[in-house]
């Protein structure tokens, strides 16, 4: 297998104004492979944000539909949170310069998560279905 | 403010929706069937607890322009023709309508609270023919009255908040955040909710905020989409969360722009 953080940094090249990234298994909040940062304890709140925003909601008959995904605006950063639409067990959390064109992050990041689902076999890592 | 007291007053709620548009009779939920909600006709035209008996008084009074001696000689007209007090306000001028029905919402709204601070055991005891009330209102609308007596302060805020999402094509709502997070309260909804509906986007948005604290910032808004591809535009200020869907795209586009812009 090809190193993970090259595989992210040729998955997430078209992301605009892209500072950081990582790609977490959920719902433990492991990262699989990151981007931007020096050490993994700098992506550990961007991790954390991810395992709690696709947190499965506490159980009830009115069980809304899950997110897929969820841009936090931020003064001076987006990010991004999306989850695998293949493989809801991958999520990809990016953090940007602000954008003015919403849809194109959205679309970027969505292709990126699509080349990562592709890209990484959890079976192959040895996760459990 | 308990987020499990809140959970009662939902399945409460809910419970009066699912009996349905056609339903007429009382839901019991103490031991004695003093303490229910009157249904007619699927909406809640009075919530009645023990504790809370003589409250209705109180609240009809501070709302009518009426002086003591007066509400007195009412009062004991209303006892000996067993007339209702609010009905009999209006009637001789003291009360207009939409005073009267803010004191019975007001009123049904502490009275329910008041009633699921024991967990209930809800019982349904039908009515034929009804109880065709003057005043009534529906299970969504007793949600958020009760929603905005636990977060009163909220509500003024919450109400220029949701200026800017008005639209016929906006289903809107504002939450107080409570309990530090463990509950969204709603205290406005415009739109097409339903308890269950409310209920349902309350614990899909409580996620976000949680999620926005391990980050250590508040952000400015949010756009969230879900599986089936609906997308809800979020913002905050301080502990209120305010949330705008709808299926006009450019409607959402143009509230997202206004909070890039901010």
């Amino acid at each position: 297998m090809t190193n993970p953080t090259t595989i992210m940094g040729q998955a997430c090249e078209d992301v605009p104004g892209l500072t950081q990234a990582a790609l977490v298994l959920l719902p433990d909040g492991l990262c699989l492979a990151g981007l931007g940062a020096p050490s993994l304890a700098e992506l550990e709140p961007a991790i954390r944000a991810t395992s709690r925003c696709f947190a499965t909601p506490r159980a009830s008959d009115a069980a809304p539909p899950a997110l897929s995904e969820c841009v936090l605006v931020l003064g001076e950063a987006m990010v991004v949170l999306a989850r695998g639409r293949r493989d809801p067990r991958l999520a990809l959390v990016v953090t940007c310069a602000p954008v003015a064109n919403l849809a194109l992050l959205q679309q970027s990041t969505r292709a990126a998560l699509r080349q990562l689902e592709d890209a990484f076999d959890l079976a192959a890592l040895g996760v459990v279905t | 403010m308990t987020a499990h007291l809140w959970r009662r007053v939902v399945e409460v709620l809910r419970t009066v929706e699912d009996l349905g548009p056609e339903a007429s009779g009382t839901l019991v939920l103490g031991a004695t069937p003093v303490d229910a909600i009157h249904v007619d006709e699927g909406r809640i035209c009075w919530i009645a607890a023990r504790s809370l008996k003589q409250r209705l008084s109180d609240l009809l009074q501070a709302r009518a322009a009426i002086p003591d001696a007066d509400i007195a000689r009412v009062l004991e007209r209303c006892r000996a023709g067993h007339q209702l007090l609010g009905e009999t306000l209006v009637a001789e001028g003291w009360l207009d309508e939409a005073a009267l029905d803010g004191a019975l919402r007001q009123h049904s709204a502490e009275s329910l609270l008041a009633l699921c601070r024991e967990p209930p055991s809800p019982r349904w005891l039908p009515r034929t023919g009804g109880y065709r009330p003057r005043n009534s209102f529906t299970p969504i609308e007793s949600l958020v009255d009760v929603g905005a007596l636990l977060a009163p302060t909220a509500l003024d805020r919450a109400d220029a908040e949701l200026e800017a999402a008005w639209g016929d094509a906006i289903d809107a709502a504002a939450f107080a955040i409570a309990d530090g997070g463990a509950a969204l309260v709603p205290i406005i909804a415009a739109g097409r909710f339903t308890v269950a509906t409310l209920a349902a986007l309350a614990s899909q948005l409580g996620q976000v905020p949680l999620a926005a604290r391990e980050l250590g910032t508040t952000p400015r808004a949010a756009v969230l989409t879900d599986v089936d591809g609906a997308t809800t535009v979020v913002w905050w200020r301080d502990k209120l969360l305010v949330s705008a869907s709808s299926a006009d795209r450019l409607a959402l586009v143009n509230l997202v722009n206004l909070h890039l812009a901010a």
